[in-house]
C-alpha cells in the first residue's frame, strides 16, 4: 500500500466518539461518516468486481481510502458486499431474488452493481403470488440464473474473512463498522418484488393482502437481517426505509402498512443488543415524530437531503443521533469550499448537546478533495468545547 | 351535469369501480367520448394540485394515472369509430439516460404526459444518446425529456444534447430534464431548456411551450 502518515490521534477513538454520540452525549468532536461504496475503484488498482468478490482486495481498498482521507469514523469490512449480494435469503440485496447486474458478470468489471426494477409489464411477483407467499414462503422464488451454487458455497470462506476484518476495524483501527447485517420492511421488499408502480396500485386494490403478507413475513425478515452478524460477529444492523416516505405514500398508508412493521423490526434488534442504523432515503420530514416511539439513545438515523435535518434535530434531538442533509451529487459537482459551508451549517444548527453525526452517501464518481473537505471540517470546526 | 361532477369526484377519490361504472354509464347514455376524457382530465388535474400541496402522494398520482388509462381503454372502441378527435398536442421522446436505471419518477411523468394527450415514446432506462437521436428522427418529435438521478446522468445528458446538436436537431426540439438532483446548473450543463423535480410541473412547462408555439 501507498505509504501514509499514521492517522492523527484525537481525544477519543472513533468507536468512543460514535458510541458517545449514539448515547446523545457530546464527544470530543462531531463524528463524520462518508458512506463509501465503490469509490476506491476510480483511484487504485482494484475493480468493482474485486470489491465484491475478493475480500482481501476490498479490505485493502477500504483501508486505502480510510488512510487517504486521513481517517473517518465509520467503515465497512472487506467481503461484506459479497455477503450481502450473494445472500441466500430473500432480501433487498440478494441476487437470488432481484435482478442485480454485477460487475464482471453482466457489467464491465469496473461498473457498480445495478439493480433493475423493470417490472411494469412482467413483474417478478404477480398479484397471485401474494397468496403463494403465505402458502409456500419466499424461497420458492429463488433464481439461480445470475449466480449459482458455487457462489453460494463460497460464502463459508468469505464469512470468516469478514469476521477478521470487522474485528480489525473495531479493535486495531478503533473504528466501528456499519451494515454488518441489513433489513428493510416487508412493504419495501414487496414493492421491489412487484415493481413500485404495480405496488402502488396494489396499495389501493389489495391493502388487506399486503397486510396479511407483511404479518407473515416480518419475523422472517428480522431473522434474515441477523445472518450477516451471525457470520461476522458484527454488532450493527442497518434498517433501510425508502418507499414509506412522503415521496411515496400518504400518512394513512404509512400508519397502516408501514410503521407497525418498521417499529417492530427496529425495536426487536435493539432489544437483542444490536446497534441499529436507520438508513432513510427520500423525504421523511412529515413522519419524523413517529421515530420517537423507537428506543431512545440506541439508534442513529441517516437521512438524505430530502429530509429536513433541522426539523429532525427539533423533533428527535433528545431521542436519537441524527445525520443527513448533504446532497450526494455535491461530492462530484461541488467544491471543497462549498462543502465546508454546508457542513458548517449542519454543525451550527444541530451539534449542540451531542447526538449529531455528519455524513452522506458518497457517489462512486465523487472527487476525493470534496470528501476530505467534509471530514476535515468536522475535525476542526466540529470540536466540542 | 350531476353525473359529470360525480365522475370528477370519483376520480379525485381514486374510486376505481365507481369511475369505470360512471364512464360506462355515460357511454351508454351517448355522451361524447371526448367530453368524458375532458372530465377525467379535470379529476387528474385536481389530484396534481393536491400532490403539489402535499395532500396527495406518489401513490395517488399513480392511481389517478391508472384510472385515466383504464377509462380511456373503455372509450377506445367508440373513439376509433369516430374521427380521431383530439389530435395529439405534441410528441415526446423520453428516457432515463445512460448509466442510470432509476425510473419510478420517470414512469409517473410518462403517465401524466399521456393523460395530457401527448404522444409519448418511452425508451426505458440506461439509454444511449444514439437511441434518443434515432427516436427523435423517426417520430419527428418536438420534445425531448431526460430523467436522471445519478451524477453520471449529467454527463450522459450533456452527451445526448451534443449528439442532437451535431445532427442538426437541437433547434427543432425543446429539452426538459427531471429527477431528484436537477437544478439550474444541471439544466445549463445539460444544454436543456427547462428542469423540474415535480412531474406535474413538467407537464405544465411543456403545455406552455406548445401554447406559445415553441418546440
Ligand atoms: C429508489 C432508489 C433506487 C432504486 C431504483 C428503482 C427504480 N426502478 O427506479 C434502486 C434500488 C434500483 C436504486 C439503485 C441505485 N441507486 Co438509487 N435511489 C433510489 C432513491 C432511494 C429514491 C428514488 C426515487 O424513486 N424517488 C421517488 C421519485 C418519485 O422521485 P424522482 O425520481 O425525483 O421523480 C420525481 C421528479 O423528479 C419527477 N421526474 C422524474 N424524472 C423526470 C423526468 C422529467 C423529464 C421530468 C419533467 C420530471 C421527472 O417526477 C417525479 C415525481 O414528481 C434515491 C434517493 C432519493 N432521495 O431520491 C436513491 C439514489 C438516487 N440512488 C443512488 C445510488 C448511488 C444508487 C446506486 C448507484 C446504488 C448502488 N451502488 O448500487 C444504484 C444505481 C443503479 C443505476 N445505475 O442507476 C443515489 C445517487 C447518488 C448520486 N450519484 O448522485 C441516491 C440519491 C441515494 C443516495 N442518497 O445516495 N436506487
Amino acid at each position: 500500500m501507498e505509504k501514509f502518515e499514521p492517522i492523527k490521534e484525537e481525544a477519543m477513538s472513533s468507536v468512543e466518539r460514535v458510541l458517545t454520540s449514539i448515547k446523545l452525549k457530546e464527544p470530543d468532536r462531531v463524528p463524520v461518516w462518508p458512506l463509501i461504496d465503490y469509490l476506491p475503484v476510480n483511484y487504485i488498482d482494484v475493480t468493482a468486481q474485486e470489491m465484491i468478490e475478493d475480500p482481501e482486495k476490498s479490505q485493502w481498498a477500504f483501508e486505502w481510502i480510510y488512510h487517504k482521507l486521513g481517517g473517518f469514523d465509520i467503515a465497512f469490512a472487506g467481503g461484506s458486499f459479497y455477503m450481502q449480494i450473494i445472500n441466500p435469503f430473500p432480501d433487498f440485496f440478494s441476487i437470488f431474488y432481484l435482478d442485480w447486474r454485477l460487475p464482471g458478470r453482466m457489467l464491465d468489471v469496473n461498473e457498480s452493481p445495478q439493480l433493475v426494477e423493470n417490472a411494469l409489464d412482467d413483474p417478478f411477483f404477480k398479484v397471485e403470488d401474494y397468496d403463494k407467499i403465505i402458502e409456500k414462503g419466499l424461497l420458492w422464488k429463488s433464481n439461480f440464473k445470475r449466480a449459482g451454487m458455487k457462489d453460494m458455497m463460497k460464502l463459508s470462506k468469505i464469512g470468516p474473512k469478514v469476521a477478521e476484518y470487522t474485528e480489525k476495524w473495531w479493535t486495531e483501527f478503533k473504528v466501528p463498522t456499519f451494515n454488518d447485517g441489513a433489513c428493510s420492511t416487508p412493504f419495501d421488499l414487496l414493492s421491489m418484488f412487484r415493481g413500485s408502480t404495480n405496488f402502488m396500485k396494489d396499495i389501493y386494490r389489495y391493502p388487506d393482502k399486503i397486510k396479511e403478507v407483511s404479518d407473515f413475513l416480518v419475523d422472517n425478515m428480522i431473522m434474515m437481517g441477523q445472518y450477516g452478524p451471525s457470520q461476522s460477529g458484527g454488532k450493527t444492523i442497518l434498517v433501510g426505509g425508502v418507499r414509506g416516505s412522503a415521496d411515496f405514500i400518504s400518512l394513512k398508508h404509512f400508519e397502516d402498512l408501514y410503521w407497525p412493521y418498521f417499529k417492530k423490526i427496529v425495536t426487536e434488534y435493539v432489544n437483542k443488543g444490536y446497534i441499529v442504523q436507520l438508513h432513510m432515503d427520500t423525504d421523511w420530514t412529515d413522519r419524523l415524530h413517529y421515530l420517537k416511539e423507537l428506543p431512545k439513545g440506541k439508534i442513529y438515523l441517516h437521512m438524505d437531503e430530502r429530509t429536513d435535518i433541522f426539523k429532525a434535530k427539533e423533533i428527535l434531538g433528545d431521542h436519537m443521533c441524527i445525520e443527513g442533509n448533504l446532497k450526494p451529487s455535491l461530492f462530484k459537482l461541488g467544491t471543497p469550499s462549498l462543502i465546508e459551508k454546508e457542513v458548517k451549517k449542519i454543525i451550527d444548527g444541530c451539534a449542540e448537546g451531542g447526538g449529531l453525526m455528519v455524513g452522506s452517501e458518497i457517489p462512486d464518481d465523487a472527487k476525493l478533495e470534496n470528501v476530505k473537505a467534509m471530514i476535515d471540517t468536522c475535525k476542526t470546526y466540529g470540536k466540542y468545547k | 351535469m350531476a353525473i359529470e361532477q360525480d365522475l370528477v369526484n370519483a376520480v379525485i377519490d381514486l374510486d376505481e369501480n365507481k369511475s369505470y361504472g360512471l364512464v360506462k354509464k355515460m357511454v351508454d347514455d351517448g355522451a361524447d367520448p371526448n367530453k368524458i376524457i375532458e372530465i377525467l382530465k379535470k379529476g387528474v388535474e385536481e389530484i396534481g394540485e393536491r400532490f403539489s400541496r402535499k395532500e396527495y402522494f406518489l401513490t395517488e398520482l399513480v392511481m389517478a394515472g391508472e384510472i385515466f388509462q383504464q377509462s380511456a381503454k373503455l372509450l377506445e372502441p367508440i373513439l376509433k369509430s369516430m374521427e380521431k378527435a383530439s389530435k395529439s398536442t405534441g410528441t415526446v421522446v423520453i428516457g432515463t439516460v445512460k448509466g442510470d436505471v432509476h425510473d419510478i419518477g420517470k414512469n409517473i411523468f410518462v403517465t401524466l404526459l399521456q393523460v395530457g394527450g401527448y404522444e409519448v415514446y418511452d425508451l426505458g432506462v440506461d439509454i444511449e444518446p444514439i437511441k434518443f437521436l434515432e427516436k427523435v428522427k423517426e417520430k419527428n418529435a418536438n420534445i425531448v425529456a431526460y430523467s436522471g438521478l445519478l451524477t453520471v446522468a449529467l454527463d450522459s445528458m450533456k452527451e445526448t444534447t451534443e449528439l442532437l446538436k451535431t445532427n442538426g436537431l437541437r433547434d427543432k426540439v425543446k429539452i426538459i430534464i427531471g429527477g431528484l438532483p436537477v437544478d439550474e446548473m444541471w439544466m445549463k450543463e445539460a444544454g436543456a431548456d427547462a428542469f423540474t423535480d415535480n412531474a406535474f410541473e413538467g407537464v405544465k412547462i411543456i403545455n406552455e411551450w406548445l401554447k406559445s408555439g415553441g418546440g
